[in-house]
């Protein structure tokens, strides 16, 4: 897989930086004010997952050489991604290695609004001059609805005198076009962007705390990994679990009115999806009312929800113990109600897959007859023997 | 917590290097021909677990300094360490900074003689030059303690468990024991089983001052006291020949053989064999033994913190101590079997100073991987000591060297490790003692998948069979009759009270 012929064009009030990544051509729009990292790093960060993929060589350009420890570090990185899901290969990385010189000035964290970004937005922001809001990082957003949602960052942000840099980028159709989940590659995409734009120090926000650490794109012991000489990158929020973030967030009024988490809608919150509610249950619980939200649904919506993993009903788990913690008695007796409900059935799940030999598995899968779509994720596919 | 009193001795045979933390001596005993650690780093890494369940502020005195790079990072480990068992408060650090500098030239890498450090030497034998193996049970007494027959606090093991057993009286040697203390250390023994074991002072020295006044007196031995407990035959002759002369002897002696593993009994020798063993082994590949000494483990257990959890902070304690450039913790688990560890990836490196760099090995490889890179060493794989039960060789019966010894036979790599196999049926009836233990097993199922052993195969799927049978009967158990089968059960086979060790998770 070649890494070549990278262009910088000028487009409006956007620099558009792009490079062919094999057959694709990557692309990056970001403010004209700000100066561009013109080494292959971001470009590592985008096809390394790629290239470990298809199992093939990575090969730069030699006009794009790679920071000496990125290369390193890229190393230990297949190691951990390759441990995770051995369908993806350790492959050679070909580059002229440099060290890399800071682009920008400041202090950086990735901001879209959610839980995690907004924890850490407040967590740090004594230290921290700009925040990077990206367009459609989790789905495709037209126009009005992303000038919406970037306004609203934007004015939360410039309360605290920080500036908001918003980015354009298709890192996330590189994935699909590989059948890569963005799962796997949520890490080094925020990565990409951090080393394009060479601050001194950027600031991811974990998804997950310490003691749920699964394999996940975006991690503790990748993220600095993908750190180069200029740039730091820092896994920040891990010392909290997601329902002690949003007790965090509580306290404050401003950032509680831009709060976005939606799994529906790209503007607003729906207030009935599973995302909607797993953080609507802890607002209730402190008793406090967010803009943001519209008022919590009958308790008969707990019954309804569908946790489809584990790492879900650990959000589901933490809210109860908050529920609980709180004496919410109404909210509480629904929400054991379910948790029952769900064990249950995993248990039957269990008693299937051991005694009989997954026979229930496999009849429901030919009733049902869902065409089962897989990309490649942090893990293999499961399998029974 | 108040690290104070740093001292380092050096004697004819051994440096000793120690401090007194909240009343009890920590000492670390290592080579002669070393340069040591003068500053507080070490003893940061030693006590900051203890201080976390305790829920007090380390302070470190003023000549004791520590490197500004480690108290960066001090907050981070704690706050791993918070997260997962919210029980280990978050503390601050009271000390003066000074930079470390390197000490001993090299690199060091810590070795067991098991499949994981084994491993590690061997990917890293290019770069590695000193091993360092860590001694931290059934250590030397003092030729001093030898001579003198009374009990000193250096001779109790593992204070909570022994406290436990006693406040508990878990057994009739234990009731008659408790029976025995006046009120004061009764109430103190209880206060430290009650408070969580957070309050070890004075009870140490209470404890091994109230022993010393029960075997100064009569003879203890009752036939219906001491009736559960295995005597060593020295005991055992000493009573038959009725030796009432040497009664303080005699007494000492039962007391010891009553509580194996909590007070420290005759050394038996057998380090010595284990040193030369790994020395041999050193020098076959032109590389250095350092053997350390230190009753770190007993420092832990005074607070009732598991092995599994002060682990880390015991390697890296020592690797501070050394001052090596680099310095090597083998991995127990792969990155794809990562969970909360006392040694981890996430926390290991964060222990390094300006002078040490440590460095988490081996997590990019399974388990059955590494056995698969140790084979390629003939040496290598004679040397392997895995044994759960003992100290020297492998019994080929308990849990680790029966999966260990399974995927040798599967790898077709000579097993002269296990002069003695597991049997057919012995393998077909392993316990599977966990999580950990299963994924360990399931590399194994793995492994007889692809392997046309079709007779281990059929055992192994058996023994696995049974375990998850098992894990289903639990989880009915619990979800339907919220776990009463089993409390039944437990009750019938009339199980002991079990003493639940701090550990990294929070149960």
């Amino acid at each position: 897989m070649q890494i070549k012929n990278r262009k910088l064009e000028i487009k409006g009030d956007c620099q558009e930086i792009s490079v062919l990544i094999g057959d694709f051509r990557l692309w990056y729009r970001v403010p004209k004010y700000l100066t561009i990292s013109n080494m292959g790093d971001p470009f590592l960060a985008a096809a390394l997952l790629p290239a470990m993929a298809r199992g093939e060589e990575l090969e730069f350009d030699e006009n794009l050489p790679v920071s000496s420890k990125l290369l390193q570090n890229a190393y230990i990185l297949q190691e951990i991604f390759h441990s995770w899901n051995p369908s993806l290969k350790i492959i050679p990385i070909k580059a002229i290695p440099e060290t890399t010189n800071q682009s920008n000035d400041g202090i950086v964290c990735f901001f879209s609004g959610g839980v995690d970004s907004i924890f850490t937005f407040i967590k740090r922001k004594d230290e921290l001059t700009h925040v990077v809001y990206i367009r459609g990082f989790d789905f495709p957003i037209d126009n009005e609805s992303y000038k919406t949602v970037l306004d609203r960052n934007a004015e939360f942000v410039s309360r605290y005198r920080k500036v908001i840099i918003p980015i354009e980028t298709n890192l996330r159709e590189l994935s699909y076009y590989h059948n890569l989940s963005i799962l796997l590659t949520q890490g080094s995409i925020l990565a990409s962007i951090a080393l394009l734009l060479g601050f001194p120090r950027v600031y991811i926000s974990s998804s997950y705390s310490y003691s749920q650490l699964i394999p996940l794109g975006s991690h503790p012991l990748t993220d600095p990994l993908w750190s180069n000489e200029a740039t730091e990158i820092i896994h920040d929020g891990a010392e909290a679990r997601r329902v002690d973030k949003i007790v965090r967030i509580a306290e404050d009024p401003a950032a509680l009115s831009i709060i976005l988490v939606c799994a529906r809608d790209v503007v607003r919150n729906c207030g009935c999806c599973e995302k909607c509610i797993r953080t609507m249950i802890p607002l209730r619980v402190l008793g406090v009312k967010s803009p943001a939200f519209p008022d919590f649904p009958k308790l008969s919506v707990i019954k309804k929800l569908q946790i489809k993993n584990e790492i879900e009903m650990i959000f589901f788990k933490e809210n109860l113990d908050l529920a609980i913690n709180y004496g919410d008695k109404d909210l509480v007796n629904a929400m054991r109600a379910y948790l029952r409900r769900y064990e249950m059935i995993q248990l039957l799940k269990e008693v299937d897959r051991v005694v009989l030999g997954g026979f229930i598995k496999r009849t429901h899968r030919r009733i049902i007859k869902k065409p089962s779509f897989y990309r490649i994720t942090m893990t293999p596919r499961e399998y029974l023997f | 917590m108040n690290i104070i009193n740093h001292q380092i001795k050096y004697s004819y045979d051994k440096i000793d290097i120690s401090a007194d933390i909240d009343g009890f001596r920590l000492w670390y005993k290592i080579p002669p021909s070393y340069a040591v650690s003068s500053s507080g780093d070490p003893f940061l890494a030693a006590s900051l677990l203890p201080a976390m369940i305790k829920g007090s502020d380390i302070r470190i005195e003023p000549n004791l300094k520590i490197s500004p790079f480690l108290m960066r990072n001090i907050n981070t480990i704690q706050e791993i360490h918070h997260t997962w068992n919210p029980k280990l408060k978050i503390i601050s650090v009271n000390a003066d900074i000074h930079p470390a500098k390197i000490l001993n030239d090299g690199c060091g890498s810590f070795f067991s003689g098991g499949v994981d450090s084994t491993y590690t030497f061997l990917k890293n034998i290019n770069e590695i030059t000193h091993i360092i193996n860590i001694h931290g049970f059934d250590f030397q007494l003092d030729k001093e303690t030898r001579e003198n027959l009374l009990f000193t606090t250096q001779d109790i093991k593992d204070l909570a468990q022994l406290a436990f057993k006693l406040v508990n009286r878990v057994d009739p040697v234990s009731k008659y024991l408790m029976d025995q203390f006046s009120e004061g250390t009764r109430k103190l023994l209880t206060a430290y089983v009650n408070s969580g074991f957070i309050i070890p002072e004075r009870v140490d020295k209470n404890l091994s001052e109230s022993f010393n006044n029960i075997i100064t007196g009569d003879l203890i031995y009752d036939k219906n006291i001491f009736a559960g407990k295995k005597l060593r035959s020295q005991t055992k002759e000493m009573l038959m020949n009725n030796m009432a002369e040497n009664r303080t002897l005699l007494n000492r002696l039962l007391i010891e053989d009553s509580y194996p593993k909590e007070i420290l009994g005759k050394y038996s020798g057998e380090y010595d064999e284990v040193i030369n063993r790994h020395k041999r082994f050193a020098e076959f590949f032109g590389k250095k033994l350092i053997a350390v000494e230190t009753n770190f483990y007993s420092f832990g257990y005074r607070y009732n913190l598991s092995r599994n959890l002060t682990q880390g902070t015991a390697l890296a304690s020592i690797a501070l101590l050394l001052g090596f450039r680099t310095v090597y913790i083998p991995a127990s688990y792969s990155y794809s079997q990562l969970f909360p560890l006392g040694s981890h990836p996430l926390v290991d490196p964060l222990w390094s100073n300006e002078a040490v760099k440590i460095i988490h090995d081996g997590c990019e490889s399974t388990r059955t991987q590494k056995i698969k890179k140790i084979s390629e060493n003939k040496y290598a794989v004679e040397h392997l000591q895995v044994c759960f039960d003992q100290a020297l060789g492998n019994c080929g019966k308990c849990e680790k060297c029966i999966r260990t010894y399974v995927t040798l036979k599967l790898l077709n790599v000579p097993t002269i490790a296990f002069p003695i196999s597991p049997s057919s049926r012995e393998i077909r009836n392993a316990k599977i003692s966990g999580d950990i233990e299963e994924a360990f097993f399931k590399e194994n199922v793995d492994l007889a998948l692809k392997n046309s052993n079709i007779k281990l195969r059929k055992e192994l799927l058996s023994c696995l069979k049974r375990y998850e049978r098992k894990k289903i009967y639990k989880d009915l158990d619990k979800i339907l009759f919220r776990g009463i089968i089993s409390k039944l059960y437990r009750n019938l086979k009339k199980e002991k009270p079990s003493i639940y060790r701090v550990d990294t998770k929070y149960p």
